[in-house]
């Protein structure tokens, strides 16, 4: 069996090692599948494991590559796809109790475009229930149970692709997929310590994919490293017909450079009005992450991200969309079978938007997307803490709502800003927290700008290690 | 998508309204001391208004506890909604979702 440091290389390393044929993609995927299958009911990050599927790629790769048919760098790669990513011969349950038993006999385009590029699928990733379209209080909100962070299994992920960064975190893939409405990459790769990825909107294809809210969900890698990150991207993008909103070619297509630059040295803006709320070490060290670049040729000056309700323009098109996506659900009372309580009933209120309040908020988005693309004029991308927190406790839900809670709130949270807007966005590890939980930087660029966030991250991943440090799991 | 606290819309609303930095195609609404207040009259008639709706449509499905929920999240949505509505549209700003002309070559699957 494969020594654990091999599986915790990133792919770029294990791809090199496959090409030279000093590593066997079968060997890979069964180091991976034994490791997934000793600490999956420690972690409830699988909802699936595709064993046949991944044995028979991992062959035919094999035996592709010893003929001298290299594909690229991910041939041979064992990865995990979020429950959410339709893969033929296997449930897809969109991590929902009433969707326990779907199956599609198809692949979601991403799975086919990995599979071009030789990936190996090892498992279907556990996620929160329908991906937290619905809404969610807890951890717990998932047909496979709360996901357990590596780092601490007392406490959770973070979500909605909560079992993807658990799996990259542990080593237990060589990388995953998630989704992204409005957090649910950045969240929990930031909180499990990864480098997570939410590509511009519509670079890659929805195609076989659970809708939450069509005009916001992209669908992103969470690796190891920013450059990880890039190159399975670069296998993801480009136009599909098949997705409505998917950008035309050859806009869509994505070329990655493994660079630290951006044909000049990166302007970086330090995002000065994000997170007030936000504990101080979480400032801290996304600062320290800041001046790394710095000292190393990029170019950082402070700025703010202009005034506007940019959280509730995000959650109000991501509630309205997703009253009309999932109006089956709701209406069938099938949702009184979703595992947390509020997700039973947010549908009932979800349906009570108008059309007036939904052009409403879509016209004001715009306004929105204006005011911060005004923002890249000056900088290539803005930086800012990965999370407003690190990760919690994991807790049932109460079942209250929290519209009595007291305390303030975040204003303007980054990802609410770049998820409405459209914008890429990557979050890298920087550190760790008083109760040793990852803490993360994340860098967000113009739409379609894919390249300056990967550009700042490799800079960073460059100059420090927080990305190959990994947990000792227990 | 992430877990979202929803606590204290108003307490946002104010630091919304305040900024005003969007640009001149954004007409800043109310005074922002209202927007930070309890929910308006009109609010509570909107969210009592919509709660009639839900339990008629829907109140055989629901627990008390449920129901009680339900008062929470419409109230929160309500705020939002203000928060939306308060900033003034032009006539000739486009909602960010337009039609798009289906692409011949490639036909969807409805699997």
């Amino acid at each position: 069996m494969i020594d654990e440091s091999v599986l915790y290389l990133p792919v770029r390393q294990l791809a090199e090692r496959i090409r030279t044929r000093r590593l066997s993609p079968v060997e890979l995927a069964e180091s991976y599948l034994a490791r997934s299958e000793r600490w999956n009911p420690r972690l409830n990050a699988y909802a699936t494991l595709t064993r046949e599927r991944a044995i028979e790629q991992a062959r035919a790769a094999e035996k592709e590559i010893a003929a001298g048919n290299y594909r690229g760098p991910l041939h041979g790669i064992p990865y995990a796809a979020k429950d959410l990513l339709a893969a033929k011969g296997y449930p897809t349950t969109w991590g929902a109790p009433p969707y326990a038993d779907q199956r599609f006999d198809y692949d979601a385009a991403v799975i086919e475009r990995l599979h071009r590029a030789g990936a190996v699928l090892i498992g279907k990733a556990a996620m929160i229930e329908l991906a937290g379209g619905l809404g969610y209080e807890s951890g717990y909100a998932s047909l496979t149970g709360p996901c357990r962070n590596p780092w601490n299994t007392k406490y959770w992920t973070c979500g909605s692709s909560s079992g993807s960064g658990a799996i990259v975190a542990a080593g237990l893939a060589a990388f995953a997929l998630g989704s992204d409405t409005r957090g649910s990459i950045i969240c929990p790769a930031t909180h499990c310590g990864i480098s997570g990825m939410r590509p511009s909107f519509g670079r890659v294809s929805r195609y076989g994919a659970m809708a939450i809210a069509w005009s916001m969900d992209k669908i992103g890698p969470m690796c190891r490293t920013a450059d990880d990150c890039g190159l399975v991207l670069e296998a993801m993008a480009g136009h599909d017909a098949r997705d409505h909103c998917s950008l035309p070619q050859p806009r869509a297509a994505f070329a990655y450079q493994s660079t630290q630059t951006h044909g000049r040295p990166l302007r970086i803006a330090r995002l000065t009005n994000v997170f007030p709320h936000a504990d101080r070490e979480l400032h801290d060290a996304a600062d320290r992450a800041l001046r790394v670049l710095e000292q190393h040729g990029a170019q950082v000056s402070d700025a703010e991200i202009p005034q506007g309700p940019f959280e509730e323009a995000a959650e109000l098109v991501i509630l309205m969309e997703a009253a009309s996506a999932f109006s089956d659900t709701i209406d069938s009372g099938r949702a009184a079978r979703l595992a947390d309580p509020l997700g039973r009933i947010n549908g009932y209120a979800s349906r009570e938007f108008s059309a007036q309040d939904y052009l409403q908020v879509q016209r004001v988005r715009l306004l929105l997307q204006e005011s911060i693309d005004r923002l890249f004029d000056r900088f290539d991308v803005i930086a800012a803490p990965g999370e407003g927190d690190t990760a919690d406790e994991l807790q049932p839900a109460k079942g209250q709502s929290d519209s009595d809670e007291g305390g303030p709130a975040d204003s303007l949270q980054p990802d609410a800003i770049s998820s409405l807007c459209g914008l890429p966005a990557v979050t890298v590890p920087c550190g760790f927290d008083k109760n040793g939980m990852p803490v993360g930087v994340q860098f967000m660029a113009r739409a379609l700008d894919d390249q300056a966030v990967l550009s700042a991250a490799n800079l960073l991943q460059a100059h420090t290690d927080w990305h190959s440090r990994h947990p000792a799991l227990t | 998508m992430k877990r979202i606290s929803r606590r204290d819309f108003g307490q946002r609303a104010a630091l919304t309204l305040a900024g005003g930095a969007l640009g001149s195609a954004v007409m800043l609404g109310p005074d922002p001391a209202q927007a930070a207040a309890a929910v308006s009259p009109p609010a509570q008639a909107e969210i009592a208004g919509k709660l009639r709706h839900i339990f008629a449509l829907y109140g055989d499905r629901l627990s008390d506890g449920q129901r009680k929920m339900l008062h929470g999240v419409v109230t929160d949505q309500v705020r939002m909604l203000e928060r939306i509505r308060a900033l003034q549209v032009h006539n000739s700003d486009p909602p960010a979702s337009v039609l798009k002309l289906i692409d011949s070559g490639g036909a969807r699957s409805r699997e």
